[in-house]
């Protein structure tokens, strides 16, 4: 599977003038991979992830899946809510057959898969409860193996780690980079947070504040689980905030070339 | 009508100047039509319970959150899974008030 986001672009019309939030924007994932859209907030990568997921249309351009282009939304792309919308009046586990039904697979196989993402998720005994009598490290597992519950081809996340605190969010990202692993589908995940790309990402494609244009695509090789104190670690840090200061645009341009030679 | 804005263009106006009319002036014309006996009575009574009950509803379909359409859609769902399983459930309390409050102005057009 590969996503391909070809020259996608979005205009909003207020009643006589146009603001551009994403202008001619291409890239492509690679199967399997972890891609973050890491920007200021305004710079329109909720945006972007929302026309990829299909919820609005774009102004130009097109995003494609394995050549194929999508234009609505659809069960190849889970997408993992920033407040989870968890349905409340159902519980775990009806939440989570839910997009199995909706896909047609047989109940055999639907109890199989729903015993296996609880498992992976470690919300054994959990299943009966409603979102509302969850914590919130759990609701996020739970909006997490929904998503993945349909088999979809690209998981789609919107700052999924958005509403918890700094100590919390350490360890719900290695509870989610561990669930990834199990399970290694493509991610697109949107966040402002530099730690957090650094730290789940495979690849980090920065955005800048005006018109969403790509400011830098740093690809991040570090082995996995990622030491935070490491040298490399931090010097992909440093980069990525130099980046992010070009993206809202404090500085020029040639801070991110000069930053790039560095980490050549 | 909560979910689609044309059908809230078209039926709203209708609604919202019916229901304005005063109870006591549809006993007359309620009486031409089903002559006197227990059928005005009923039709007052029922009439009188219908507007809360569509009211509440079309609230209660509005305030449902967007994200629950687009993750039932992003997770296959078509329009007849989206209304059992999400406009119905995700708007019952509110359509549970309006019930409350028909029986109340029923009762009150009873008497």
């Amino acid at each position: 599977m590969e996503l391909t986001v070809e020259g996608i672009s979005k205009n909003f019309k207020n009643e006589n003038t146009v603001q551009t939030v994403l202008k001619d924007l291409s890239f492509t994932v690679r199967e399997g991979q972890f891609a973050t859209l890491l920007g200021p907030s305004g710079c329109g990568k909720t945006t972007l992830l929302t026309i990829i997921a299909g919820f609005q249309a774009a102004s130009g351009g097109r995003v494609m899946i394995n050549g194929a282009q999508v234009t609505r939304p659809g069960p190849d792309r889970g997408f993992v809510f920033q407040n989870y919308a968890l349905f409340p009046w159902m519980t775990v586990r009806e939440n989570i057959l839910y997009p199995m039904k909706q896909r047609r697979v047989p109940a055999k196989e639907r109890e199989k898969r729903f015993k296996e993402l609880l498992a992976m998720a470690q919300l054994e005994g959990k299943e009966k409860l409603y979102p509302h009598q969850l914590s919130g490290g759990m609701k996020q597992r739970v909006a997490f193996i929904r998503a993945l519950a349909g088999r979809p081809e690209v998981l789609l996340m919107d700052e999924p780690l958005g509403a918890v605190d700094m100590q919390m969010r350490q360890s719900l990202q290695e509870d989610l980079e561990a669930l990834w692993l199990k399970d290694k589908t493509t991610v697109v995940m949107v966040t402002h947070d530099v730690d957090e790309a650094i730290y789940l990402s495979d690849r980090v494609i920065v955005m800048s504040a005006r018109e969403g244009k790509i400011v830098d695509d740093m690809p991040v090789r570090l082995p996995r689980p990622r030491d935070r104190k490491g040298m490399e670690y931090q010097k992909h840090k440093e980069h990525l905030a130099e980046a992010l200061k070009v993206a809202v645009g404090r500085q020029a341009e040639t801070a991110v070339t000069e930053g790039k030679l560095c980490l050549a | 009508m909560g979910y689609s804005k044309g059908a809230m263009q078209l039926f709203d106006p209708l609604i919202d100047s019916l229901r304005q009319v005063p109870i006591m002036a549809w006993v007359p014309l309620t009486i031409v039509w089903f002559g006197l006996g227990d059928g005005p009575t009923i039709f007052l009574i029922a009439f009188s319970g219908v507007f809360p009950v569509i009211l509440n509803t079309v609230a209660g379909v509005q305030n449902i959150s967007k994200d629950y359409y687009n993750a039932a859609r992003s997770m296959g769902a078509g329009p007849w899974s989206i209304f059992s399983k999400i406009i119905v459930p995700a708007s019952l309390p509110d359509i549970l008030i309006g019930g409350r409050v028909a029986i109340g102005l029923g009762w009150m057009s009873v008497i």
